[in-house]
Parts: structure tokens; sequence; C-alpha cells
């Protein structure tokens, strides 16, 4: 069934009921993503002592998770926790890894 | 001079001949034919070193006329006619001049490298060290039980060498699966939805992934893994002929058997993307003759086991392998406990590198990298939501890394099988970099920090690189083994020691090792007698040395090398 120019037309009451199962579907969505993230960041916390935690990549990773699952699916107000999770990855990452293969190429020649 | 041109013509034969065959299987996805051409040239190129070492002509002589007469026969046919035409990707310059950087640094890594690696001397090359000696199948792969391994790889490896009789190009091989892995993660980051110069940064960070690239020039096989496992992804994903999903998994686990442990994931993805429509092959004759042509290659070591050993997966026992003293070093089955171990030591430190060294068989680390693991995982996480594609990808992943997780040990070195799984973040970072100008900034950074830690593998001795670099490339070797006699003279091998095996072929491979099994002093030397042979490397523990050594007539020189006393 279509109006004149080929838009659909909704049946009576449709849009409602799509709409509240678009919540639920969401809010299940978001609770289904939520468990691997949570699972993960509780794991953290029990091996990882908590002054350590900041310098973890998986406990930045997993708070990170959390963050993006939790938050609406609009890509604007994950950006800037994006970037800065990156930067501070690289730094984690960077602070090891560059002085060890400055030296280790060092040592090798 | 003679070597280099049968070479030239022998490769560029095998080049002409993988594009008439990819004309007759082609997608029309031209990223997917790119990986589907260089997969046909690695079947190309085993099968005529099968060949030629079943028949006793693997030699440079044999193969380069071999090259030569297949190169007219194609060139007279007009097959250089229908190559396609090369042009210059459309992607960003500095890009192109990074690409091209990185080109010429693998290959002086190529030039200067030389193998050194201690599983590789000791039971990945010394069958290809016999090959180029012999020029054909001895028999003999070398004293170690896991030289019976499938060697789909050191069949190019053995390729590279035998033209100019010598090992300089050797890495080349590896070389060639890392542009492989980096066409499957370019046709991988299409399917995606990514843009070409969008794809190509996603190839280049791929490329540059610290364990991935260090592997290329170590003549490991992980690596070359990794890239079929790609390769494998970007078929699925683009729905071809089952006969081509065929071809690539006989060829994968020509190379290396633990490709059974991502095939979960694989075959979960195909479930997922089922309802999708196929592509089919424009020969369905030829996708049959290069499904059976890539299982014949890679299912060429299983009979050989299954022949020599009543054993397909030897020395795979119902225990699993294991090593001298009777411990377990990979399961025969898949376990929970490993699952868990492997998994908690991933997420742990491994997956910051966090006090490891870059390294080829990524030592205590996980060798995927900054681009990957500081930019692409978050970026993945990002779009996990928005992106459907990229959220199949991270299922197939993520089950496949379970699948090898549950099957191996949690040594130091295990996250060099699943290499394949820092592609996937690599493409998450070139897709956010492509809309985000601070994005691209970072990954660039993450890409230099890649670029410095891809230099040379922390394998290398102390002060290795600049010995390598001074020596002459026909003498050029990563350590000298000491006592080894003069090139040319044969040396037997009686028992003891297998590791370094590899350095008594010489980078030439100038001299003969002959394999002597003898139980007396009497036996041992009427072996040698007939063999001709006056070198011996073995341990002092040997009895029949240990008879000769007391009867006088066999003396110690150096290290594990003894020589026998001239008749008075």
């Amino acid at each position: 069934m279509s109006a004149p120019g080929g838009r659909p037309v909704k049946p009576p009451g449709v849009g409602y009921n799509s709409r509240m199962d678009d919540i639920a579907r969401r809010r299940l969505r978001l609770l289904t993503a939520l468990v691997p993230p949570l699972l993960l960041l509780g794991w953290r916390l029990l091996v990882c002592p908590l002054d350590l935690l900041w310098r973890d990549g998986a406990s930045i990773l997993s708070l990170y998770a959390l963050f993006v699952v939790a938050t609406v699916p609009e890509n604007r107000s994950r950006q800037p926790v994006t970037i800065a999770v990156m930067l501070l990855l690289m730094g984690v990452y960077g602070a090891t890894q560059v002085p060890l293969a400055l030296d280790f190429l060092r040592q090798a020649w | 001079m003679i070597g280099l041109l049968g070479m030239a013509a022998a490769n560029a034969a095998t080049l002409l001949a993988a594009n008439e065959l990819l004309r007759r299987i082609r997608t029309d996805v031209p990223a997917v034919d790119v990986v589907l051409f260089l997969l046909l040239r690695f079947t190309l190129v085993s099968a005529l070193t099968l060949l030629a070492l079943g028949t006793g002509m693997f030699t440079s002589a044999a193969l380069g006329l071999l090259g030569a007469a297949a190169l007219a026969a194609l060139l007279a046919a007009g097959a250089h006619r229908r190559l396609p035409r090369l042009r210059l990707p459309d992607v960003h310059p500095l890009l192109l001049v990074t690409a091209a950087l990185l080109a010429l640094r693998l290959l002086l890594q190529v030039w200067i490298f030389a193998p050194v690696i201690p599983d590789v001397l000791a039971y990945h090359l010394p069958k290809v060290g016999e090959w180029v000696v012999h020029g054909r199948m001895t028999g003999q792969i070398g004293p170690d039980l896991r030289a019976n391994f499938p060697a789909g790889f050191e069949l190019l490896e053995a390729w590279w060498c035998v033209f100019l009789h010598h090992d300089v190009l050797i890495e080349m091989a590896g070389v060639e699966f890392l542009a492989l892995a980096a066409a499957a993660a370019y046709a991988l980051a299409r399917w995606v939805d990514l843009d070409a110069k969008a794809a190509a940064f996603a190839a280049l960070l791929v490329t540059l992934t610290p364990g991935l690239h260090l592997q290329a020039t170590a003549c490991l096989n992980d690596g070359a893994m990794a890239a079929l496992t790609l390769s494998t992804v970007v078929l699925i994903v683009h729905r071809v002929h089952p006969g081509l999903l065929l071809f690539a998994v006989g060829l994968a686990l020509g190379v290396k058997p633990t490709f059974a442990y991502v095939v979960p994931g694989l075959a979960l993805l195909g479930w997922m993307l089922r309802k999708e429509p196929r592509l089919a092959p424009p020969s369905l004759r030829m996708v049959a003759v290069v499904a059976a042509a890539g299982l014949l290659v890679g299912g060429f070591w299983y009979a050989r086991n299954l022949v020599v050993h009543g054993n397909p997966i030897y020395p795979m026992t119902p225990r699993g392998i294991t090593d001298a003293n009777g411990a377990v070093t990979l399961p025969s089955h898949p376990g929970i406990d490993h699952l868990r171990q492997n998994f908690e030591k991933f997420a742990g430190r491994r997956l910051m590198d966090q006090g490891a060294e870059p390294s080829a068989l990524t030592a205590f680390g996980s060798g995927w990298g900054a681009a990957a693991v500081c930019c692409g995982l978050a970026a993945l996480l990002a779009q996990l939501r928005e992106n459907r594609r990229l959220r199949l990808l991270s299922i197939a992943f993520v089950v496949s890394m379970a699948g090898v997780f549950a099957s191996v040990l949690s040594d130091p070195w295990f996250l060099r099988f699943v290499l394949f799984a820092p592609a996937l973040p690599a493409i998450a970072a070139a897709r956010m970099a492509a809309g985000r100008r601070s994005v691209r900034w970072i990954a660039s950074a993450c890409a230099g920090l890649c670029f410095l830690c891809t230099m040379v593998p922390s394998e290398m001795p102390v002060g290795a690189l600049g010995d390598l670099a001074r020596q002459p490339w026909r003498t050029r070797v990563s350590f000298p083994l000491a006592g080894l006699p003069d090139p040319g003279r044969p040396v037997a091998f009686v028992d003891g020691s297998r590791a370094n095996f590899y350095l008594l072929y010489g980078p030439g491979f100038s001299r003969r090792v002959a394999f002597v099994r003898a139980g007396t002093a009497d036996e041992l030397r009427g072996q040698l007698r007939q063999e001709s042979i006056r070198d011996l490397y073995s341990s002092r523990n040997s009895t029949a040395v240990r008879e000769a050594m007391e009867a006088g007539w066999v003396r110690r020189s150096v290290g594990l090398f003894f020589e026998v006393r001239p008749d008075p």
C-alpha cells in the first residue's frame, strides 16, 4: 500500500508500536553490549593493582568500551573521548616501546 | 649472471602464467583479483618446486631453462598483451612515498639479514639446505622432529635460493606474503566501506604491524599464515565460488597446520554471510583445477607424513607434540584452560608489548604495534555500532582467536599465531582517520612508531647488524659456527645438537651434510670412508664417536666438530 508518489502509508498504530519496539530493542542491545566490557573491567580490577590500572591498555580500553556502549550511538559525543583514549594509549605504549626499540637498535648496531 | 637471468625468466613466466590463470577465475572485483593473482603465483611456484624436487631437476640451470621456455611460449601466445595496465594508485603522495620507502627498506633487509632465529636454523631451513645442495628430495629433512611439519613456505624460500645457489634472497618469500597481507587488508577495507585512499592507508598500517613485518624477513611462516588467513577472509566476504575457498584453504594448510585453529571463525563468517549473493567465476572447470592444485600442493606434506610415519600430522601424537624431555609443547586438542590463560596473558601485559622488544616471534608481547593497539582498538570500538561489516568481521576474528587460544600453550610466543587479527583494528583506524583529521595525525604518528619498531628483530644478537653489513654477501651469516670446515668439505652429522643445523650447509650451500647412523666406531668408519668424509658434527656422548676417539682415529677440533685423523 502506498500514497501517491510512492511513499509507503503506515497502517494505524504501527508507527507507535514499532517505536516502542525500537526503544526496547535498543535497551536490550545496550544491556548486551555492556556485559563484555563490564566483565573485562571487573576482571582487570581483580587482577590489576589499582595504581597500575591507568597504565594498563586493557583497562583503558575496557573503560572506553563502557563509555562507547553506554552513550547514545551518535558519534559526536564519542569523538573527544575516542581521541583522548588514543592519545593516552599512545603515551603508555610509546613510553615503554620507544626507549626499548631505540636501545635495541643501538645494541644491534 | 646466468643464475640471475634464470631467476628473472622463471619469475616472469610464473607471473604471466598466474595472470593467464586469473583471467579464467577472476571475480571482476579488482582488489579480490589481486589477492587471487598472488595466491596463483604461490601455487605455481610451489608446484614447480615440488615437481623439480621430485624429478631431480631442482637446479638453477634446469629451472632457468624451463622458465625461459615457458616465458617464450607465453610471450608467443600474447600473454604480455593481456597484462593489466600499471598505473599509480589514486592515493595521497605522502602515502606513496612512505610505501616506496618501506619497499626499499624491505629490500635492504632482505639483502643484509641472514637467518638467525633458533627454530628457523634448527628445523625450518635444513630441508631447504638439503634440496638446494642435492637438487632433489633426498629423504633427509634435518634431525629435528619438527622438520616434518608441512613446508609450503619453505618451497618458496627454496625457490628464492636455487637460482643463485645462495640464501641471500631467502627472505623474499616472506616479503611476498607480506605483500599478500597488504593486498588482503586493502580488499577487506574496501569491503567494509573504505574508499581507495583510506583502504591504501589501512594496507600500509597492516604492513607496518611489527610482528607481521619482522616475520617477513626472519624466515618464519606465521606471517605467511596470517596473510593466508586474511586472504581466505577476503574470499569468504566476497562470496567467491567454494572451489576458490578450497584453493586458499589447501594452500594455507600446506604452509602451517595451525590454520585449522582459525577455521571456526572463518566458517562462522561464511555462515553469517550465507544470504548474500555469490560471485560467479568465468570458468568452473578452471576453478576445479585451481582448487585441486591448492589441495594437492598443501596436502602433499600430509600425504608424505602418512607414507613415511603412518600419521598425516606427524609429529603430533594423541598427547600432543612433545620435546626431548617429553613435555608437551603443542597440545593435541583444545582446552578451556588454555583459552582462559592465553586470553588473560593477551589482555594483560602482552597487548601493550610491555617489556617486550619488537621481535619476529612476538616474544612476551603481541607484535600488534601502536597503530593497531593505540589507535585501532579504540577506533574499532567506536565504529562497531555503526558498521555491520566491521561487527561481522570482529565476531569472526574473535572466534578465530579463541580457536587459536584454546589450542596452544601459554608460552612467550603464542601470539604469533594470531597475527591476522591486528588487521581489523588497523582497518578501523584508517576508516576513522579518513573522516577526522585529528585521528589521521594520531594514526600517522602510530605508523611512525611502527616503522621504528620494524627495523630489526630483537632476535638479532648484539652488534649483529653491523657485522652483517660489513660482511661480503657471499659469506654473510648471522653468526659463525665455531669450527665449521672450509666450504666444499662435506660434514657427517652423527648425533647431538640440532641447534643451528642449517648453518652447516653454509650461505652458498657449499657443504654436503651426510646423516650417519652408526652404533659403533667400526660402523662409523665404514660410512665415513664410503662417503669420503673427514669432518664430523656430533655430541661427545655419541657412542660411536666416543669409541673412535678412544681408538685414536678421531680427534675433537672445535665445539661440536671432530675430524678424522689421516691414516698413518
